[in-house]
């Protein structure tokens, strides 16, 4: 398995899509390998709790990938997982009404140690104490103030500025026209821009 | 040309210049014109803040918890009966290959003492009748000994009675044989299920 990743990783998604249809457990683990970090991303910053987005992600590989024989690869993977991964996200923000959310982890936290869970850890890697720190705090403004943003826009500024998405890759993941996507994402650039006017330094 | 020197920049022209795509008199302006710059410098630091927030990672074990619910097409394995070896296989094996190679030894030596054998099967022989006339006189002696021994010869004293005793005890065990038979054989009717 250890020499077979090298090589694996060298793949496209199409070629490691067309291995876990030959029935290649290494394929399936690829792909999860490769969108894990993105999908969970996403998810999380969208309904702001971490066990729940860690259900919506897996909810989501366990769809796409039993669903494997049916992509078409004239499509992007990329577009098709996170299609799928916004559905999920914006399906459950409706059922509970989360538009807008605590600040420090799950609304739904109730003592202490739920909230601790629940809540984003940012600013790892920094270079130095100060330096983290500031970094935690501007990461905690800017997750606030995307968690304020409305849900589509919310998708839009996450796919375009966070996971380097195309507008039209966008358009294609969120049902949209690619004029609203660009809309959307200025918009959204604005009102960040406005909510976090207080930090400039 | 003059109105794209003079008017502000679109939505669209401010992420065309985020994507370093903007060109010709619309730069022009912007460069020429603060509010734009303004603008389109407070959308490319929004920007550099979202692209630097860091990618998130589930708890460890997430591909395994995915795997455990994926159905791999083709993985499936056609159950295959299991081919189970028989305990007593294997001894009982041994126990005939034994017996055979004592068989076998024995043949040969016969084959090549064949007086002794003679000698050997005639003592065998004569001891075998011993022991079971022995055995049949010491039944007999025990029968003749028994207090109700006399009474039930002189039932059988004379050949009438001898022969009745026998056709009594023939029609018992005949009687015995049949309900026996009738009590061990499937019923040849349906018989109704018990409702539970």
């Amino acid at each position: 398995m250890a020499d077979r990743r090298p090589a694996l990783a060298a793949l496209s998604d199409q070629e490691v899509v067309a291995l876990a249809r030959r029935g290649e457990e290494a394929g399936y683990r690829e792909l999860i390998r490769r969108y894990q970090r993105p999908i969970f991303s996403l998810i999380f910053r969208m309904v702001r709790d971490r066990e729940l987005a860690e259900d919506l992600a897996q909810e989501t590989f366990i769809k796409v990938l039993n669903a494997v024989d049916s992509y078409r690869p004239e499509f992007k993977f990329s577009s098709w997982i996170f299609k799928i991964a916004n559905n999920a996200a914006i399906d459950h923000l409706r059922r509970r009404e989360l538009d807008t959310l605590s600040l420090d982890g799950s609304p739904h936290a109730d003592t202490p140690d739920a909230v601790e869970a629940t809540a984003l850890q940012i600013g790892d890697n920094q270079e130095s104490p100060l330096e983290a720190v500031e970094s935690i705090e501007l990461g905690k403004h800017i997750e606030a103030a995307i968690a304020r943003l409305r849900p589509e826009y919310r998708s839009c500024i996450l796919l375009r500025h966070v996971e380097g998405r195309a507008y039209e890759e966008i358009a294609e993941i969120l049902d949209l026209p690619l004029g609203t996507v660009k809309t959307y994402i200025h918009r959204a650039r604005n009102e960040l821009r406005q909510m976090l006017a207080h930090l400039k330094e | 040309m003059t109105s794209d020197l003079i008017r502000h920049l679109s939505a669209e022209e401010f992420d065309a210049w985020l994507d370093r795509t903007l060109v010709g008199p619309r730069l022009v302006h912007l460069d020429a014109c603060e509010s734009c710059r303004n603008q389109a410098h407070a959308h490319r630091a929004i920007a550099e803040l979202l692209r630097r927030l860091p990618a998130l990672e589930p708890r460890p074990g997430f591909a395994d918890r995915v795997m455990a619910q994926v159905t791999i097409p083709g993985a499936l394995v056609a159950i295959q009966p299991v081919k189970r070896r028989r305990r007593w296989s294997r001894p009982l094996a041994a126990s005939v290959g034994v017996a055979l190679a004592g068989a076998g030894a024995s043949v040969a030596w016969s084959l090549a003492h064949p007086e002794l054998l003679t000698h050997a099967a005639a003592r065998i022989t004569g001891l075998i009748g011993d022991w079971s006339w022995t055995a049949v006189r010491a039944v007999v002696s025990t029968l003749i000994e028994q207090p109700w021994y006399p009474e039930a010869r002189s039932l059988l004293g004379t050949p009438g009675r001898a022969v009745l005793a026998a056709a009594g005890a023939s029609f018992a065990y005949l009687s015995g044989l049949l309900a026996f038979r009738r009590l061990v054989t499937a019923p040849t009717r349906q018989t109704a299920r018990a409702a539970f």
